[in-house]
């Protein structure tokens, strides 16, 4: 079962368009049946009768296919055409991760894959089911996917290749709920230079590249806890974790009602367990901030890679960071279907690229 | 009913995919499993090289790189009255490597997609590449220690299958249509040389411990692949150590040496009918 599985069916001229799977319209459409030109009105079909989606292939790629041999998706990040062609099947969750450089956004990505994939520390909530990006992520795990020191690219991929080093995208993880429900998550999480981040606090015009996160479904927010915790960087990572906040208010213009989550990372530098009732005053003032921003901030103590397995785990509580998110934005989708209400505007990353280049980064 | 029917083999070198071939051939041939041959194929030189190896009490050799040996074998499965000829390229393991590191595989191996009914993959417990451990990865990344640790080349076993596994749906996809729903025979080769304790717990528990990205993709993908997991013991014993057991099989009759275990209904079973899992690939019920 997929989230969209209980969504009206209809049917759509445009063939990238995935309305009749998951009522939600590619342009954008919330009124798709009345508004939307592609839309055949006529043509309401039953889930069982919809077309079939495949044999794709055109003849010429078919042919070029048979003589040459088959050539798959770069598997190391996904550019923006390869994160487009997952959005346009299905729902799909896209997650942004924010924050300066080495805050710990790459060994997330790598503990989310670790407890996907290995049997010590398990996902408890999800089961991996699929990934267009498995080969970056075991490369990554192996610290043979870096960024190239002074040489960090300007923008986002449109596409990957193989031989390419390190490019700013997305990884892809497809996971299916262990609950009763059986939904499948397709989940994009953003592989951005923390550089990027640092740059926009200085300078308001190099906020277009992160435009598209607009269309996110959740923000992780990475705050480094051995800085707060450290008397001389403290002030300085508080203040820095401020203006971001602003320039993602103010200039990026995200949505601040999206569920957003304080990530605080490297916890395992307080050497001591973590309880409940844990309050650093650095991620308090962060946090007041991001409320009186607007943000509706959740706070997640993290450890990744743990120098102190004893009293905190690696991978400490990365799903629960990971969830937090999913689970925020299934309940308003599942809102909205209550409410029969199709989440056309969902789909406006692809808008964004067809109409204005500028909100990816002008890399078409 | 009369039709071809096109196997594909896979999994990492010395998995034992060749010697499951020749042991399958023989078992065939001598016509009291399931799939039996039903004429001699008109190549033999290979299948009875191989047979002849296991026959003198040796496995077979490694298959070379970029190496494809056709085997075709006319079969009949009087189960569901079918007949035809069977077809399984015996590659090299080197190729599941290279798919997943060129991210691309060749038009042979393209040819094969459109008619393919099911796989048969290979792995092997003294041979898997096990996946990287939380320390492993710390002390690659350098969260540990200041020095890094040289990364290993290989990827894990169940990362190459997993990849592999997406690829064929992939090709499926594009040639044969998203309803058609492969039958994935995955096989724990060389069953025998497992402890008693995971031996015990049968192949699908197996999976579950050793590769359990390759566990979670199969259950999360019930509806994409059709999969059975079997465990398979050629002759029964390590002909190339156990001088005890290599004696002991050429006073028997090597026709009847080996094993098949799989889980049926909730119940681990056992079988001397090595051929079981290609007659499941080929329509056949499990018991």
């Amino acid at each position: 079962m997929t989230e969209e599985a209980d969504v009206p069916r209809g049917r759509c001229r445009n063939p990238d368009c995935t309305v009749a799977e998951t009522g939600i319209c590619l342009e954008g459409y919330e009124n798709y049946k009345t508004e939307c030109p592609h839309y055949e009105a006529s043509a309401e079909l039953d889930a069982s009768e919809a077309p079939p989606q495949s044999p794709k292939g055109t003849e010429t790629e078919t042919v070029a296919v048979q003589k040459h041999g088959r050539r798959f998706w770069a598997g190391s990040e996904l550019g923006v055409e390869g994160a487009e062609k997952i959005m346009r099947a299905r729902y799909t969750h896209l997650i942004g991760l924010i924050g300066p450089s080495d805050v710990g956004k790459t060994c997330f990505l790598i503990a989310l894959y670790l407890k996907a994939s290995s049997s010590d520390t398990p996902l408890v909530r999800y089961r991996f089911a699929g990934s267009n990006s498995l080969y970056g992520f075991e490369e990554r795990a192996r610290g043979a996917r870096v960024w190239q020191k002074g040489q960090i690219p300007e923008r986002l991929s449109e596409r990957t290749v193989l031989q390419d080093p390190r490019r700013p995208g997305f990884m892809h993880l497809r996971l299916a709920r262990i609950d009763d429900s059986r939904i499948t998550h397709e989940v994009l999480l953003t592989d951005l230079p923390g550089e990027w981040f640092e740059t926009v606090i200085d300078d308001a015009a190099r906020a277009d590249r992160l435009m598209f996160l607009r269309r996110a479904d959740g923000i992780l927010f990475f705050i480094d806890a051995e800085r707060l915790l450290d008397p001389c960087a403290q002030h300085q990572e508080v203040q820095r974790a401020r203006m971001l906040l602003g320039r993602l208010k103010e200039t990026v213009k995200i949505n601040v009602s999206m569920p957003f989550v304080l990530l605080i990372s490297k916890t395992d530098s307080l050497e001591k367990e973590i309880d409940e009732n844990l309050s650093i005053p650095a991620v308090d003032r962060i946090y007041t901030e991001a409320q009186r921003l607007g943000f509706n901030p959740s706070v997640v103590y993290t450890a990744s890679f743990s120098r102190c397995p004893e009293l905190i785990p690696s991978g400490y509580r990365i799903e629960e960071a990971f969830d937090t998110l999913l689970s925020a934005r299934s309940e308003i989708l599942e809102a909205r279907r209550e409410q029969k209400k199709p989440s056309g505007h969902l789909r406006s990353f692809a808008r964004f690229r067809g109409s204005a280049g500028r909100f990816l980064g002008g890399t078409q | 009913m009369n039709s071809n029917a096109n196997i594909l083999l896979m999994g990492g070198p010395a998995t034992g995919k060749s010697n499951y071939i020749f042991r399958l051939w023989l078992a065939m041939d001598d016509g009291r499993g399931r799939l039996k041959k039903d004429s001699l194929p008109d190549q033999l030189d290979y299948l009875n090289g191989g047979a002849q190896m296991l026959l003198g009490g040796q496995f077979a050799p490694r298959t070379p790189r970029d190496t494809f040996n056709r085997v075709e074998i006319p079969f009949q499965l009087a189960e569901i009255g079918r007949k035809g000829k069977l077809i399984v390229p015996d590659i090299s393991g080197e190729d599941c490597d290279r798919h997943y590191t060129e991210r691309q595989w060749s038009s042979e191996w393209e040819d094969r997609i459109p008619r393919c009914e099911g796989c048969l993959v290979f792995l092997r417990e003294s041979v898997l590449h096990t996946p990287l451990s939380w320390i492993d990865v710390s002390q690659l990344l350098g969260v540990v220690d200041e020095q890094k640790a040289e990364p290993d080349k290989l990827a894990p076993t169940q990362v190459l299958l997993v990849e592999w596994l997406q690829f064929i749906r992939q090709a499926l996809d594009d040639t044969r249509g998203y309803s058609f729903i492969p039958r994935i025979a995955i096989i724990v080769a060389a069953w025998d040389e497992l402890g008693e304790e995971i031996a015990e717990e049968g192949p699908d528990v197996f999976l579950e411990q050793f590769t359990p990205l390759l566990h979670h993709f199969i259950e999360m993908n019930r509806g994409r692949f059709e999969v059975m997991v079997f465990g398979t013991s050629v002759v029964g014993g390590d002909l190339a150590e156990d001088s005890e057991f290599r004696e002991r099989y050429l006073k028997s009759n090597p026709h009847e040496s080996g094993y098949v275990v799989y889980t049926s209904e909730g119940a681990l079973k056992q079988s001397d009918d090595i051929t079981i899992p290609v007659a499941w690939i080929l329509g056949s019920a499990i018991d």
